[in-house]
């Protein structure tokens, strides 16, 4: 220890600084533990350096190895996975700074820094990582450097241009093979479950209180660009899972069925757009009421859900269409066992409310809007914080509370039309969304979901009804944050920023936009399509290798050959240069200088071998001297010697 | 700046002068003649190296007359105390005190001849007095004129009855030279010509102690450029790394070649120095400074070698 | 791997060159150490990983470090590329003990770091600064009294990461002149007798021996008067001194010639050693060749060297 060159006091706060640069995205994530033990053994670590005292023994180190392996079991459960993982590999390499011996111990550590890094890209991508990914291994890079050097101390700056020059001259060969490294989409083995981001969205199933849980999360659900118009923003029904069995309490949906596409029509204004999708970690795939298809890879089903094949366990892009209204009115009613099944036993104060309306009106269309009369009439209030509902939870709201939020109102409305035997369903969903002028696309964030019903009406078909927008039709028109402005749970951080913040923040989410869209986003198709653009239309991996060395090996050439061009301009003066060019040209004449002859001897030289040549050269070998050996150097001069030396042409044919 | 170049020329013309007249005494020896002038321009002392009878000491008699220098002569023998060079404190028989008897070391020109024939203990005397420009005689510091030359001769040191001197004591001379035989011409000139002694007295000075000050001081500010000084630090730095030899060249040693290269160039009319000058001056800066370890191996003189060692871009 | 192309490429070194030696592009070999192929277990590992997760971010980290030790091997190359290396100096040892070959490292391009020298027996590291020049040592063992010479060694350097080692295989026309193995000190003094000054009863200092006084004369120095005498009888009296006078001894090679040649040789090498102790002027008689005698380093030296070079 005491001998070792590799370990001095200024190498072990380099080595920190890297640890650290790498490490401190994961002490937001890690528990406290695991970070209060790595800064111990990096303390512990300064003092063995300050004092000159071995390393811990074999028996230490194991006995804190298995102390690691123990809490980590105790905190998670398990020891594989993500977060067990990182946790293991930053314990580790504090474990690793304590016992680090050579050279080898050192370098390996940086290099597992680097590994670190990538175990940061697991949680999030954004852009702002991406620029502190630079900035870690810049670092790591340079202390790298640093430890291979033999005099390190002072050089720490030339240390950090030189990784930084090396950085950048390995940025072409970074993008190029970014590009063409032959992409596949599907994973070569299964990924561990935790891996994938954890993700919010709707659920096949909803209780009171689910959709107002979720419209708390002001994360981004999915982003909307259409291609053409874009429908009002009262009309911007997001469609997700519908919800069709009722058990009294809660809505679950029906195992999805694909739709006979033949059959499916729609008619009325037709929008295009392409929507990204965040991580959800299930099928479901939003669209715009009513999707006239499913995107690739999914399909739609008999409720115009459209499903994916995969879990959506990563940002997914997915263009397709929707048209205003169903024109599906021709065939058969749907089957009512199961859209007018309603629990009787439950609710009967419900139950008597529905029969008394039936009996009064001449058509489903009027009892409709007598339910949604009674909304608006009756002192119903919109709210996020509705009081909790007992067994009979729609008798309790409709009479007693008359307090609720979307997912209430939709549910109470459907049962009751199903009470009064009309076929009907909740669908679950997101309502309007944020116009973002930069990137001139929508944001829907989970905050916008929403939940609403559809009715089946003969000889029209499924219609949408959404009951809230009769209790807070400033819900619909105007969003979420205008209906829910005076809540006191409301955070209306996300709304309440002035124009130059809200500004700022949507310049970063088109950025954000663009960044998943070509960088994250960048796969297989995208690949293919670049490569279709460069001539290739048809690839095998082959050509594609060969394509991808060719432009690596061009890469180190450009740099080879640029390094080999500056060194030689940094060492000589342009005088000089030009001189022995000049000296060039006299050796065709047929005198060769000697490598040690002064340009006075030599002009002398000169003199006595050729006249002519005398004549011309020495003028030449006089500015020469002046300009190397006087004291009345001008550039003027160095210019006039320029024209000299090129304008020089030893006469050949007289020899 | 004119004033300046227009003073430069005429210097130079007498500096030719006094070079052609000594040419005419010493036949076909002008690079040595040069080089010696050159040395005691910069102000430096010089060792004339050479066999017994080639001259040596015609040359220091020449320089003197030419330079308008007083003149003095210590012949250097084995039994030479140090109290004949700086002179001693003699005992006044009728006072009964010490009274300080100047030696012959105070005066502009010393001529040291066969310094190697003398013991150590003289030699020293002679070679601290050319350092520091002053003598210490029993305690009492005295200083010896201004300006102060010295030119030592030394016998080849293989010669029997010498001792030979300590390289630190040579670092202190600032060239080397050797005359050698004269020519078959040069010799026939001497063997009929007249005595040269007398053709020496005969001689005028031409150079006021004024002038020869100016003169050092325009020496002094002959332009070395940056190109110029990498050449002579790469000679510097080969002759301290190279096998060859066992020591390398000095600071001291690479300062004298810097000024004689400067004088050099000053004699050759030149107001900047090129490689050319320190290729001229490099064998006799070197000589006396550097042992050289393998001699054998060259055949050709080493010093000489060292220049085609060194490229100049 | 490394260890085997290294010595490979030895093989392809045609024999001593002369000075100063330029390490040019074409006699560079590069290839990655074992630590480069630590990283590249590891970049790979994250290669894997991110293809594995489909990290966007994993590939351009994974392909930036591929980047990275790409462009290294331009790095590691330039940094050996354009080094000059010159001999220095090899001070003569005598045989058995290791010869220090000290030699001289400069740039013709830009300043080099952490740039290794090594043969079997020792190695060396050093940074080069531009126009400057740093000296290095390599030790090399020598058995027998002559001309030793460098031999092979390498050059190599993995800067500025420590993945990648470039090398070069360098025979400079460079000798150390390996003085005989002295005698044992006490066999050499004992069989010395047959000499007329006998080399045992070398007198190991020279003083200065009073010799008497003489009268005063001018420029006696007044430290050198016999102050003592002068107030009674009004007359100055100068000590006198002498020193050295010893007999000159010749080192002849007749009074060995009896013994096998290397024992001889080394009892002169020790006999000159003895009397380069002394203020003794000494000669050399090897055969026809004979020294001068005379004393002080150059001349111990130039006896050692004789006896280095004779008959062998």
């Amino acid at each position: 220890m005491l001998n070792n060159p590799y370990l001095t006091i200024s190498k072990v706060k380099l080595l920190s600084v890297s640890f650290f640069a790498t490490i401190i995205p994961h002490f937001l994530r890690l528990p406290i533990w695991v970070s209060l033990l790595v800064i111990a053994c990096v303390v512990w670590r300064f003092h063995l350096s300050n004092t000159g005292s071995a390393i811990p023994n074999l028996l230490t180190r194991i006995s804190l190895i298995t102390l690691a392996i123990i809490l980590i079991f105790l905190q998670y459960g398990a020891l594989f996975g993500r977060d067990p993982g990182v946790a293991f590999l930053i314990l580790m390499l504090g474990f690793k700074m304590l016992e680090m011996k050579t050279k080898r111990d050192v370098l390996f550590f940086l290099f597992l820094n680097y590994f670190v890094i990538i175990t940061n890209f697991l949680y999030s991508q954004n852009f702002l990582l991406a620029i502190y990914m630079f900035i870690a291994v810049w670092f790591i890079t340079s202390v790298l450097i640093n430890i291979n050097r033999l005099n390190s101390t002072s050089n720490l700056k030339i240390d950090f241009r030189l990784s930084f020059t090396i950085i950048a001259q390995a940025l072409p060969i970074m993008l190029v093979m970014f590009l063409l490294f032959p992409r596949i989409d599907s994973s070569i083995w299964k990924l561990p479950e935790d891996a994938r981001n954890s993700s919010t969205g709707l659920s096949d199933k909803m209780s009171p209180g689910d959709i107002s849980k979720l419209i708390k999360n002001h994360k981004i659900a999915f982003r909307v660009k259409f291609a053409k118009q874009a429908p009002e923003k009262k009309n911007m029904y997001w469609r997700g899972p519908v919800l069709s069995q009722f058990d009294g309490r809660s809505w679950n949906s029906l195992i999805p069925k694909p739709i006979n596409l033949l059959t499916h029509r729609l008619e009325g204004k037709s929008y295009s757009y392409t929507i990204t999708l965040e991580a959800t970690g299930k099928k479901y795939l939003p669209t715009l009421d009513i999707p006239g298809s499913a995107p690739e890879n999914a399909y739609l089903s008999q409720e115009y859900s459209a499903y994916s094949n995969f879990k959506v366990d990563s940002r997914k892009s997915y263009s397709l269409y929707s048209r205003a209204k169903n024109a599906d009115n021709s065939y058969s009613s749907p089957n009512r066992r199961i859209y007018t099944r309603s629990f009787s036993r439950t609710n009967p104060k419900t139950h008597r409310l529905i029969k008394q309306l039936v009996s009064n009106s001449y058509s489903d269309k009027e009892l409709i809007e007598k339910v949604l009369l009674k909304f608006r009439n009756q002192n119903y209030v919109y709210t996020l914080n509705p009081p909790i509902l007992g067994k009979h939870s729609i008798d309790d709201f409709l009479f007693k509370t008359r307090r609720g939020f979307c997912e209430h109102y939709a549910s109470a409305f459907v049962v009751m039309m199903r009470s009064a035997g009309i076929a009907s369903r909740v669908v679950t969903g997101y309502q309007g969304g944020e116009y973002n002028p930069v990137g001139n696309y929508y944001i829907v964030r989970n905050s916008d979901a929403h939940a609403w019903a559809e009715v089946w009406l003969p000889g029209q078909g499924w219609l949408r009804v959404d009951p809230t927008a009769y209790i807070a039709p400033e819900r619909i028109e105007k969003g979420i944050d205008a209906s829910l402005r005076n809540e006191s749970n409301w955070d209306r951080s996300q709304y309440s920023k002035n124009a130059i913040v809200r500004n700022i923040s949507l310049y970063w989410d088109s950025l954000n936009n663009s960044w998943n869209q070509w960088v994250l986003g960048y796969g297989e198709e995208l690949q293919a399509k670049l490569l279709s653009l460069l001539g290739f239309d048809n690839p095998n991996w082959q050509q594609l290798v060969i394509l991808l060395f060719a432009l690596i090996a061009m890469t180190l050439l450009i740099v080879f050959l640029y390094y080999n061009y500056r060194k030689t301009r940094l060492k000589k003066d342009e005088a000089e240069i030009s001189y022995i060019k000049f000296c060039k040209k006299i050796e065709r004449a047929g005198l060769t200088r000697y490598n040690w002859e002064g340009p006075q001897a030599f002009s002398k030289r000169v003199a006595n071998y050729k006249d002519d040549l005398a004549k011309e050269s020495l003028v030449i070998f006089d500015l020469y001297i002046d300009i190397r050996y006087g004291d009345k150097v001008t550039s003027a001069l160095l210019h006039q010697f320029k024209v000299l030396v090129k304008n020089f042409q030893p006469n050949k044919q007289q020899n | 700046m004119t004033d300046m170049r227009l003073d430069h020329t005429s210097i130079h013309k007498i500096l030719n002068h006094i070079v052609d007249q000594a040419n005419t005494i010493i036949l076909g020896k002008q690079k040595q003649i040069q080089l010696a002038l050159a040395c005691l321009l910069s102000g430096g002392h010089l060792l004339v190296e050479d066999i017994p009878g080639v001259g040596k000491t015609t040359l220091s008699l020449l320089l003197a007359q030419l330079l308008g220098f007083d003149f003095n002569r210590i012949q250097f023998t084995s039994d030479l105390l140090p109290a004949d060079i700086v002179g001693a404190s003699i005992f006044n028989k009728n006072t009964n005190q010490f009274e300080f008897q100047a030696g012959p070391i105070f005066s502009h020109m010393l001529l040291a001849d066969e310094v190697n024939r003398a013991t150590p203990k003289a030699q020293s005397a002679l070679l601290e007095a050319m350092e520091e420009g002053q003598v210490t005689v029993d305690g009492e510091t005295r200083k010896l004129p201004e300006p102060f030359f010295v030119i030592a001769t030394q016998n080849p040191s293989q010669h029997i009855g010498t001792f030979p001197l300590p390289e630190s004591q040579l670092d202190r001379f600032m060239l080397c030279i050797e005359l050698g035989y004269p020519s078959f011409d040069a010799e026939r000139e001497i063997l009929k010509g007249s005595n040269r002694k007398q053709l020496i007295q005969s001689l005028k000075s031409h150079l006021s102690k004024e002038q020869l000050i100016s003169v050092r001081q325009s020496i002094y500010e002959v332009h070395t450029s940056d190109a110029l000084l990498d050449y002579l630090q790469n000679i510097v730095e080969y002759t301290r790394n190279h096998n060859a030899f066992d020591m390398g060249v000095s600071p001291r040693g690479a300062l004298a070649l810097l000024h004689c290269s400067k004088s050099w160039a000053y004699l050759s009319g030149r107001l900047h120095v090129l490689p050319e000058d320190i290729q001229a001056v490099l064998p006799s800066i070197l000589k006396h400074r550097l042992n050289s370890t393998s001699i054998e191996n060259h055949e050709l003189n080493p010093y000489e070698e060292i220049i085609k060692k060194i490229p100049i871009p | 791997m490394l260890k085997f192309a290294q010595s490979f490429t030895r093989r392809r070194l045609k024999g001593p060159e002369s000075e100063p030696i330029v390490i040019s592009r074409k006699r560079i070999y590069i290839m990655p150490n074992r630590l480069g192929m630590i990283f590249s277990i590891v970049v790979f590992t994250m290669l894997f990983g991110s293809i594995n997760y489909d990290n966007s971010l994993g590939y351009a980290l994974s392909f930036l470090l591929i980047g990275i030790g790409f462009i290294s091997i331009l790095h590691t190359h330039s940094n050996l590329a354009h080094l000059r290396i010159e001999c220095g100096s090899a001070k003569s040892v005598h045989a058995g003990s290791f010869s220090i070959f000290k030699l001289n490292l400069g740039s013709n391009r830009d300043q080099k770091f952490n740039i290794k020298i090594e043969n079997a027996h020792s190695k060396d590291n050093v940074d080069i600064s531009f126009k400057d020049k740093s000296r290095v040592k390599l030790k090399l063992p020598s058995t027998k009294r002559g001309y030793l010479a460098i031999g092979k060694f390498k050059v190599s350097t993995d800067y500025p990461f420590g993945i990648i080692t470039a090398w070069s295989w360098v025979e400079l026309d460079f000798n150390s002149l390996i003085y005989p193995l002295a005698e044992d000190e006490k066999v050499a003094v004992e069989m010395s007798s047959s000499h007329k000054t006998s080399i045992a009863n070398l007198d190991q200092s020279r003083n200065d021996d009073f010799m008497g006084f003489r009268n005063y004369q001018n420029g006696d120095s007044p430290k050198q008067l016999y102050w003592k005498y002068f107030p009674a009888n009004d007359l100055l009296l100068t000590k006198q001194f002498a020193g050295g006078g010893e007999d000159d001894i010749w080192l002849n090679w007749e009074t060995v010639a009896h013994l096998p040649i290397e024992i001889a040789i080394s009892r002169l090498c020790r006999w000159v050693l003895i009397c380069g102790q002394s203020q003794n002027k000494y000669g050399l008689i090897l055969g026809s060749n004979s020294i001068k005698p005379n004393n002080g380093e150059a001349h111990k030296h130039e006896c050692l060297r004789q006896l280095a070079l004779f008959k062998s």
